[in-house]
């Protein structure tokens, strides 16, 4: 992993260039941060300052892609040793999908627990080593794609009977990813209303019926009319 | 194979990847694992609320369930 390399010019252009040499490559391989616009000062005599930018090598696709499959394959190794890992640097959080038949169940782990754990180590090692590439999400044969649909049709069946009884639903605790795509999934639901309750990592949502807002006086309604 | 699971684990997060020690005592059932590290490093080892270190143990015990074998992770300082 290549770090941050510092350039000074007398401005910005010249700074930049000087870390094209330094790099023997093009601008647009470039990933360069300006820390200092400079300033040609006063008659370029008072209060002169220098360009400063930093600028390291983009990365290469393929080689993030390699990096990302040797962390999750040196984590799953132990638990799934034949198991096709497959990196789409397309998406952000770059997916990650293990193909495992075998020990699929082992690899998921109760309520996911093991996928979890795995996915948030291998973040924290990319985080580590390579900073600057996205976060990963983990999936092991579809697991999280199933659950995802299942938390959805929950939240759909809450969000009826929340409308049918008047009364407000409560899911199970549910972590942060999850109560994520029950907002999402009830955010266009005008009847609806969501929120999150508790503490700490795991935290419930509320399902609750609106209100009919708004609800207009009859005599507004009678001048409306007359109108 | 387990302690090396936890040690890979263990020097990728750490700021001092030499000081990380790892040593398997292995037991008639349960074999326990002791992961040393520096002492500026304790921290990343363990983790927020150690969230950190309750990742490390899950994935151990899902490799020992494979490798038919119980362990236990003991972090010492």
């Amino acid at each position: 992993m290549e770090e941050f390399v510092e350039f000074v010019g007398k401005d910005v252009d010249e700074a930049i260039s000087k870390a094209c040499e330094y790099f023997q490559t093009e601008r647009d391989s470039l990933e360069i941060e300006i820390l200092s616009g400079g300033s040609s000062g006063i008659f370029g005599l008072v209060g002169l300052k220098k360009a400063k930018v930093k600028a390291k090598k983009r990365e290469n696709p393929l080689e993030v892609e390699n990096k990302v499959r040797d962390i999750v394959q040196n984590l799953t190794k132990p638990i799934a040793p034949n198991s096709q890992i497959n990196v789409d640097l397309s998406k952000d959080p770059i997916y990650v999908s293990i193909e495992e038949e075998e020990d699929a169940g082992v690899l998921i782990g109760k309520d996911g627990q093991t996928i979890s754990a795995v996915q948030y180590l291998a973040n924290r090692i990319i985080a580590k080593q390579c900073p600057g590439i996205s976060r990963i999400q983990l999936d092991a044969a579809n697991y999280r794609q199933r659950q995802n649909e299942k938390i959805k049709q929950t939240a759909l069946a809450l969000a009826q009977r929340a409308k049918r009884t008047g009364k407000t639903m409560k899911t199970q605790p549910l972590t942060s990813y999850h109560r994520r795509i029950i907002h999402l999934t009830l955010q266009k639901d005008r009847g609806i209303q969501t929120k999150s309750l508790g503490e700490g990592p795991l935290k419930r949502v509320l399902i609750m019926p609106k209100k009919k807002t708004m609800r207009r006086k009859p005599e507004q309604l009678q001048t409306r009319l007359t109108q | 194979m387990l302690k090396d699971l936890i040690e890979y684990i263990a020097k990728s997060l750490v700021d001092n990847p030499d000081a990380v020690k790892v040593s398997e005592i292995e037991g008639e059932q349960t074999s326990v694992i002791e992961l040393k590290v520096a002492k500026e490093d304790l921290g990343k080892v363990i983790g927020k609320q150690g969230r950190t270190a309750r990742a490390m143990r899950t994935i151990l015990s899902a490799a020992s369930t494979k490798a038919k074998k119980r362990a236990v992770l003991e972090i010492i300082e």
